[in-house]
Parts: C-alpha cells; sequence; structure tokens
C-alpha cells in the first residue's frame, strides 16, 4: 500500500494545531495534488517539494499522488508543511522506512536543492504539541535556539533533507538540542538609560510611579523636549522579565513572523512605536490571516505612541476596549483570535499643532479652533484610560551641558520591582497584578484614605473642577505611590502627589 | 418664552429696525416726527419725506407692512428665541450709549437688561494671549468685578473669554455684546460660556437681529457698544492689527478712561498695546486698585482666604517662588527637596490658593 501518514503542526491563532500529512501514491497519469484547505503557499509545496526531492538524491514517484492535510476543515497556512510532505512521498515510495518516522513531528520549509528553512511560530507549536502528548520534533537547524528553552521534549535539528534521512535511517547519530536555563536578562540588554536623560525630574517621577503601578501615560511638550528619549527609557525600569511572560512574548513575535531567530527566545520586554499612520489592523491585529497587532507585539512591555492626535480617530478608539481588558480579539472570516495585549501606554502630545500653547517665551501661532480640534481628536475615554498626565518642557541647554550624575535606571528599577511584589501579594487571588487594573471594588477596598487625605482630595475637586473619573484615577495611582515608599496605607502626602499629576485635564479647558 | 411688551415708541422703533435700514436713515426718519410712536402712526403724513430717504421701493415695502399683525410675526419669532429687546425709547436704554454719535437704536438682550445701567468696566485684548496676558485679565477681571463693577467684554476667543470666565468665578456680573444675532453665539465654542453668563444674572448684548451672521465689519462696530456701555477700557496685550485697538480708539473718542497694561517689549502679542502705550503713556495701569481710583469707586477688599500657618517646608518654597515663576526642575535643585515630597506640598498649597502650578512644569505664585 503507497499510503505514508507525517505528523506536522500548523498554527491557528497563538496556539498549535495537530495536522496529519496523508500522502497517498495512484497508479494513473503523473500528478500532485494538495487537498484540505491549503492557502497558496501550501499549494505551491508542491514545486518545492519536487525539486527539493530530486535535488536531494531521491526520485520523485512518477505516480498520481495525493496530498491531504488532515483535518480538512482547517485552514492551512504557511510553508511549514514542505518537510512533511517530502517526507510522506519518501515513505510512500518506500525511500524511507514508515515505521522511523512514526515517532516524530517535522516542521520546515524545503528550499529547492533540498536544504530546510526556518518554520514560523515554532515556539507556540513546540508548546501546544507537548501538552497534547508529543516528544520528539524535527525542525531545520535556523530554529534551534527557539527549540532550546522548552523542557521534557526531544527536538533533533537538521540542515537538509539528505542529512535527515541519514538520521531516520540510524546512518548517522544526533542528539537531542540541549535545553538552555533562563536568565534574568540583565537590564544592560536596554539601550536606554534614565540617566542619559538630563532634568526632567517630574517626568521621570511619572515614569516611575507609571511602571510600578502599570499605569498608562501621556506627556505634553513641544517638539524637542525629550519626550520620545524618556519614553524609550520606560523599558530599562520595567520589572524583570519572567520566563512565563518571555515564552509569552516569543509565542506572538514567533507568529508574527518577527522572532529574532538568533535569540531564540525575547530576552528583554519589547517597546513597539507604531507610525501614526499605522491603521486599525495594524495596531489591533488583523489581516486575512488574523496576525497579531502592534498592542499585541507590545503585549508584557511598551507602547508607544509618539504624536497621540495625529492618529486616526479610529485607530485611538480602537484601543479602548485592549486598554480595558488586556487582550484583543481577532475577528476574521478565516478565524477568530484572541490575542494577550497587556500593555503600558506611553503616549506624547504637543498642546497644539504649532507645540508652542501655554510656552511661558514662544507664541502660539495656532488659531483657537486648531487647537480645540487638535486636542479634540482624543477622547475623553481614551484620556479616562490614562492616569498619568504630564508636562514636559525643553531642556535649557545650561541643562544638557550639565555634568551632574543623574540616577540611572537599575536604581529606579529597583524601586519599581519592590512596589510590583507587593502589588502581586496584595492582588493574590484578585485577578489583576497590578493598581492600574483595579476595578471599583478593589478600588474601595484597597484605596481607603484617612480623614486628611479624604479632605484634601475634596478641596481639590473644588478647586480644580475635577471629574469624578479623576477621583479613581488618583486613588489609583496615590496607592502606587504609597507602594514605591513601602507604606501600608495611603498618606496625605500621596494624595497630594497624585493630584499634581493631573496637568492635561487642565491645559484641555480654556 | 417671554413676553415682549412695547409701548408706542419702542413698537415705532422696532418697526423701523425691521427693514434693513442703516442707522443713519432710521435716524433721519425717526427725526421727522415729534415723538417715535409718530413715525409708525403717523407715518402716511410724511410719505414723501420718507420716500427720499429711503427710496421708493423701500416706501412701497414699508407701507404694505405697517400693520400690527407684521408687528406681532416679527416680535413672536423674537419672542420664540426668549430674547428680548431695548430700544431708545425704553426705560432701560442706558444713557451711556445715547450719548455716542452712532448710537444704536435698538438692542437684543438676553438677561438682565439693568446690567446696561449699572457701573461697567469694558476689559479686551487679543485672541491669542500669551500666559502673562490671561494671568493679567484674570487679576484685573477678578478684583474689578469684586468691587462691585460689571465686567463688559466681546466674548470673542482669547482675552475676552478669560475675561467673562474669571468674572463668572467669583459670581461677579458681565455684560458679552456680540457681533452678530444672540440665537447663534460666535465662536461656537462660546457657547457654553454664554449660556453660563445669563445664567449667572449676565447679560448678552447684540444690536444684530437674530439669525444675522457676524462679519468682518460687525465686530469693530460692536467695539464701540463695548466702549460705550463702560466707564473705561482696559486693554490687554493687543497684538499690531488686533480689532481691540479698535474698542481702544472708539473709548478714546467717547472720551472713556482707556487703560492699558503694559507687556514685554519684544511680544507680539502686545505689538499694538505697547505702541499705544507710548503714545499716550498716562494710559498705564499696572493694578486694578489704579483704574479703581482713576474712576473714583471704592476698592472692595476682599476677605483673603484664610492665610494658614505655613510649615517650614511651605515658607521655604514660597520663599523662592517670591524671586518669580520658576521650572519645578530648578525648585527641586534649588530647595533641595525629593520629587515626590516636592509635589505633595506643591499640592497642598495650589489647593490653598497660594500657588500656581503653570503650563510647561513652572510654578508659581
Amino acid at each position: 500500500m503507497a499510503l505514508a501518514k507525517i505528523k506536522s503542526f500548523g498554527i491557528s491563532g497563538l496556539d498549535g494545531e495537530k495536522i496529519e500529512v496523508e500522502v497517498d501514491l495512484n497508479l494513473g497519469q503523473q500528478k500532485f495534488e494538495i487537498v484540505g484547505l491549503p492557502d497558496s503557499a501550501v499549494k505551491e509545496s508542491k514545486d518545492r517539494v519536487f525539486s527539493a526531492i530530486k535535488n536531494s538524491g531521491f526520485a520523485f514517484p512518477a505516480r498520481k499522488i495525493t496530498v491531504n492535510l488532515a483535518p480538512a476543515s482547517l485552514k492551512k497556512e504557511g510553508s511549514a508543511f514542505d518537510l512533511a510532505i517530502a517526507l510522506g512521498i519518501l515513505c510512500a515510495s518506500g525511500q524511507i522506512s514508515k515505521t522511523s518516522v512514526a515517532d516524530f513531528v517535522f516542521l520546515g520549509e524545503l528550499s529547492l536543492d533540498g536544504s530546510l528553512r526556518p518554520a514560523l511560530g515554532l515556539l507556540p507549536i513546540l508548546i501546544s504539541a507537548k501538552e497534547m502528548g508529543f516528544s520528539k520534533f524535527v525542525v531545520p537547524i535556523q530554529n534551534k535556539l527557539e527549540a532550546s528553552y522548552i523542557d521534557g521534549i526531544d527536538v533533533f535539528v537538521v540542515s537538509t533533507l539528505s542529512e535527515l534521512a541519514e538520521f531516520l535511517s540510524g546512518a548517522v547519530k544526533l542528539a537531542p538540542v540541549a535545553k538552555k536555563e533562563w536568565e534574568t536578562p540583565s537590564n544592560e540588554l536596554c539601550a536606554h538609560d534614565l540617566a542619559r536623560v538630563k532634568g526632567q525630574a517630574l517626568a521621570k517621577r511619572a515614569m516611575e510611579i507609571a511602571v510600578a503601578g502599570g499605569h498608562n501615560i501621556l506627556m505634553v511638550g513641544p517638539p524637542g523636549s525629550g519626550k520620545t528619549l524618556l519614553a524609550k527609557c520606560v523599558p530599562s525600569i520595567l520589572p524583570d522579565l519572567t520566563f512565563d511572560e518571555a515564552i509569552e512574548i516569543t509565542k506572538i513575535q514567533s507568529v508574527a513572523g518577527v522572532l529574532d531567530l538568533n535569540k531564540g527566545i525575547v530576552c528583554s520586554r519589547p517597546f513597539r512605536s507604531p507610525h501614526h499612520t499605522s491603521s486599525v489592523v495594524a495596531l489591533t491585529g488583523g489581516g486575512r490571516n488574523a496576525k497579531p497587532g502592534e498592542i499585541s507585539l507590545a503585549h508584557n512591555g511598551v507602547l508607544f505612541l509618539d504624536e497621540l492626535p495625529e492618529y486616526s480617530r479610529s485607530t485611538l478608539e480602537a484601543l479602548r476596549q485592549p486598554l480595558e481588558d488586556g487582550f484583543v480579539t481577532v475577528s476574521r472570516i478565516a478565524q477568530t483570535t484572541k490575542y494577550p495585549a497587556n500593555f503600558i501606554l506611553v503616549a506624547s502630545m504637543n498642546p497644539c499643532p504649532c507645540g508652542n500653547f501655554g510656552s511661558k517665551d514662544l507664541e502660539c501661532k495656532c488659531t483657537p479652533t486648531q487647537i480645540s480640534k487638535y486636542l479634540g481628536k482624543i477622547s475623553g475615554p481614551l484620556l479616562d484610560r490614562i492616569d498619568l498626565k504630564i508636562d514636559v518642557d525643553r531642556v535649557k541647554f545650561c541643562e544638557i551641558n550639565e555634568k551632574t550624575l543623574e540616577e540611572p535606571s537599575s536604581a529606579v528599577k529597583k524601586r519599581v520591582d519592590k512596589a510590583r511584589k507587593i502589588q502581586i501579594e496584595r492582588f493574590s487571588g484578585e485577578g489583576v497584578f497590578c493598581n492600574a487594573k483595579m476595578n471599583n471594588k478593589q478600588i474601595k477596598s484597597f484605596c481607603e484614605l484617612d480623614k486628611t487625605s479624604e479632605k484634601m482630595l475634596q478641596d481639590a475637586f473644588e478647586k480644580f473642577n475635577m471629574s469624578a473619573r479623576g477621583y479613581t484615577r488618583i486613588l489609583k495611582v496615590a496607592r502606587t505611590i504609597a507602594d514605591l515608599e513601602g507604606s501600608k496605607n495611603i498618606l496625605p502626602a500621596h494624595v497630594g502627589e497624585a493630584i499634581a499629576f493631573r496637568n492635561i485635564d487642565k491645559a484641555m479647558r480654556f | 418664552m417671554n413676553k415682549i411688551i412695547l409701548d408706542e415708541n419702542e413698537k415705532a422703533v422696532f418697526w423701523l429696525n425691521c427693514f434693513g435700514l442703516s442707522r443713519k436713515k432710521i435716524g433721519l426718519v425717526l427725526g421727522l416726527f415729534k415723538t417715535f410712536a409718530f413715525a409708525f402712526s403717523k407715518f402716511e403724513t410724511k410719505e414723501n419725506e420718507i420716500g427720499k430717504i429711503v427710496g421708493e421701493s423701500q416706501l412701497q415695502l414699508m407701507k404694505s407692512c405697517r400693520t400690527e399683525r407684521f408687528l406681532n410675526e416679527k416680535l413672536v419669532e423674537i419672542e420664540k428665541l426668549n430674547i428680548g429687546i431695548v430700544t431708545i425709547a425704553s426705560e432701560s436704554f442706558p444713557d451711556s450709549l445715547k450719548n455716542i454719535p452712532d448710537f444704536p437704536f435698538l438692542l437684543f438682550t438676553l438677561g438682565d437688561v439693568s446690567l446696561l445701567k449699572q457701573k461697567s468696566i469694558a476689559i479686551v485684548g487679543t485672541r491669542k494671549p500669551t500666559r502673562y496676558g490671561r494671568e493679567i485679565t484674570e487679576i484685573f477681571a477678578k478684583k474689578l468685578s469684586e468691587s462691585g463693577l460689571v465686567v463688559v467684554s466681546g466674548l470673542a476667543f482669547g482675552i475676552d473669554t478669560v475675561a467673562h470666565a474669571s468674572t463668572l468665578e467669583v459670581s461677579g456680573k458681565t455684560i458679552a455684546v456680540l457681533g452678530g444675532g444672540l440665537d447663534e453665539i460666535y465662536p461656537a465654542q462660546n457657547t457654553e460660556l454664554a449660556r453660563k453668563i445669563v445664567k449667572n444674572g449676565g447679560l448678552l448684548v447684540s444690536e444684530y437681529a437674530p439669525k444675522i451672521r457676524p462679519t468682518v465689519y460687525s465686530f469693530p462696530e460692536r467695539n464701540r457698544i463695548v466702549s460705550a456701555l463702560s466707564l473705561g477700557v482696559i486693554l490687554v496685550e493687543a497684538g499690531e492689527k488686533s480689532g481691540s485697538l479698535h474698542t481702544a480708539n472708539s473709548a478714546l473718542e467717547q472720551g472713556k478712561e482707556l487703560f492699558i497694561v503694559p507687556s514685554n517689549a519684544n511680544s507680539t502679542a502686545s505689538a499694538g498695546s505697547n505702541r499705544l502705550l507710548e503714545e499716550m503713556p498716562h494710559a498705564l495701569a499696572f493694578r486694578p486698585e489704579h483704574v479703581l481710583d482713576v474712576l473714583g469707586i471704592q476698592y472692595n477688599e476682599t476677605e483673603k482666604a484664610q492665610s494658614r500657618q505655613l510649615s517650614f517646608e511651605e515658607s521655604k518654597i514660597l520663599e523662592i517662588l517670591h524671586e518669580g515663576e520658576i521650572l519645578f526642575d530648578d525648585l527641586v535643585s534649588i530647595s533641595g527637596f525629593s520629587v515626590p515630597t516636592l509635589n505633595s506640598l506643591l499640592t497642598t498649597l495650589e489647593i490653598d490658593g497660594i500657588i500656581k502650578r503653570l503650563p510647561g512644569n513652572f510654578v508659581g505664585i
């Protein structure tokens, strides 16, 4: 019977799906047919497989070949089935023994000369496959690092189809990929350090609070005031990346095809700064194959939106649900996928189109209509999800020139780590991990104020015309400030500082 | 819907205003009769003369519309918008307006008309003020309002808006003179402010009938009413071609006091007001008290917010701030306080109204 079955895996969302590649050789006119909802990349594998088999020194059977990718109802995409299809043909035609391939899962794209190319989304596939009970894999050598972080499975790497054939026949012995231990990546990996930012004491403090409590932050300031540099420093003070978080990030990057194969696993928190012309789909994810978007790529890291009002309104509004829930559901014809999107939003904007509105010395050249139109692009509901709003002003030359040492990121990070630990302990079993994600009930129980603080908040309300939403924002931020100081209760000083970060609400009113 | 009740004189003035005649022509027509009322009731007696003034076709139109029904229809249109009417024949028409050469015969009003006869001060300036201009306007508007003056301005962006809004903040009375009909506020962004003015016992005034949109020409015309209603005009920041210079001019023509607040010598936002100040240095005004002195009005020393005992840290901050506004960063380095401490200290001081946090991370008193 000229029939062979090879195990392989496809990707659906962030999970691997088991795909059985069945190859049948029949009598009849020479023909090569792939069935089972293949997309065009899969259909084209015919030609790659044909050449790869021929150029690896095997004979391509002159038969009517039918390849079925089972289950037939699932859409198959990508080129990672090449290897499995080629092996299926070789097994079915008796050039490779069927028993030798039975234990393995094969993944990889074929080149015309028979060498292998890396497979996309290997990490999520390995994780899913391991859960389903598969333990032996053959993958292209380029995916070696990606495969080395998963415990309890044997992954063999090969570079060509002929090498694989020798391995399967037993002529060559290969050792499974050695396991690597996860090491907490050091801070030095971050390119930007707060020590390099001169001045901006208030902005730095706000960054520290934002990161410690997972708060979103908006910086308002004229062009050239260092907003972007400050934002780029945020990853350097983010809490340590844990292995689970690293795997989550790697999975997303692997599926999106942006994973650095030289590293295999992501070692630093992502910092994504999509351009302001980005579409809704680019940001939230989607496209024909429901790929993850920028907000998912920023998962466990920072999403930096520079020049916030320049983004189209629909793009900004699309951020509202993910900012609230920490995930985004992408629905397309082919599939519906839920991608994680738990990020800290760091946004920056000018106070007006020309950037000088409210400046001490410079004249603003914008008309009031221009300004209100500019600021009006950012809706109230979106602003409500941003806990910290700060002014960033131009740095004076003497400040740039100063030789004084600024506090390095590592020192700030220590405080952040401590505050995060307090929060994780406090919220154990509550379903949230940081202050910013508290719901109203949690705010009530965890943000109790003493009389003095209560009075101060009330006075501030009357004095500054604050909204009810502003109230919960201040409570959350005050909680984080208290955590940074290691204080169990929220003290008046903490509330006082939290109130100081409401600048924009004031600027928006004129 | 408020009912507009007009006596015979007022009715005649209102009727004459329904035909889009110029002020000059209305004046000439009214001048033909012994009393205003006759312009409506005995219109036919002077038909020939009127024909010469307004032209034949206009005369025919007026003759055909000289009915109570026409008048009532026109009045109901205005009543529907809750707008009131004050004519030159009305009790509430202020003398200050009659004394200017090109006085209006009719004003459309929304709010408390009694304000027209109260002592008022106008505050006008650029549509694009600097922060300094805003602050000065706020200080003048609040102090003068607290001393019992009605603050008059034009509801435009910038200084006008700040003047109205600051007056409302201290629950003062303010009059906004508009350059278009009262049914649709211009600029539309100030609709809410206009509503607040009326709600707080203020007044909106316009010499233009509802549905008339403002034009380039109507704003300068509006300015003469702003200055006419006031004892004096305070000019805060006016650019080289600012319309508020026009208000200042009409104030001078009408013999009103003009006060000019000085600004930075190199500021383009106040190039016009500074130049005017150079020409007439005696118009210089630093403080609201000076304005009150000149106008002969008692300065009302309002109770300062209860000055509380300052802590050592707070007085240290205030000492630094007395030198002028300062960047937050500099305050950190001079005072030696940590950022969190300083933030919370400043918030307490700000709530008590002792200091201000300004845009661009500045702190000031």
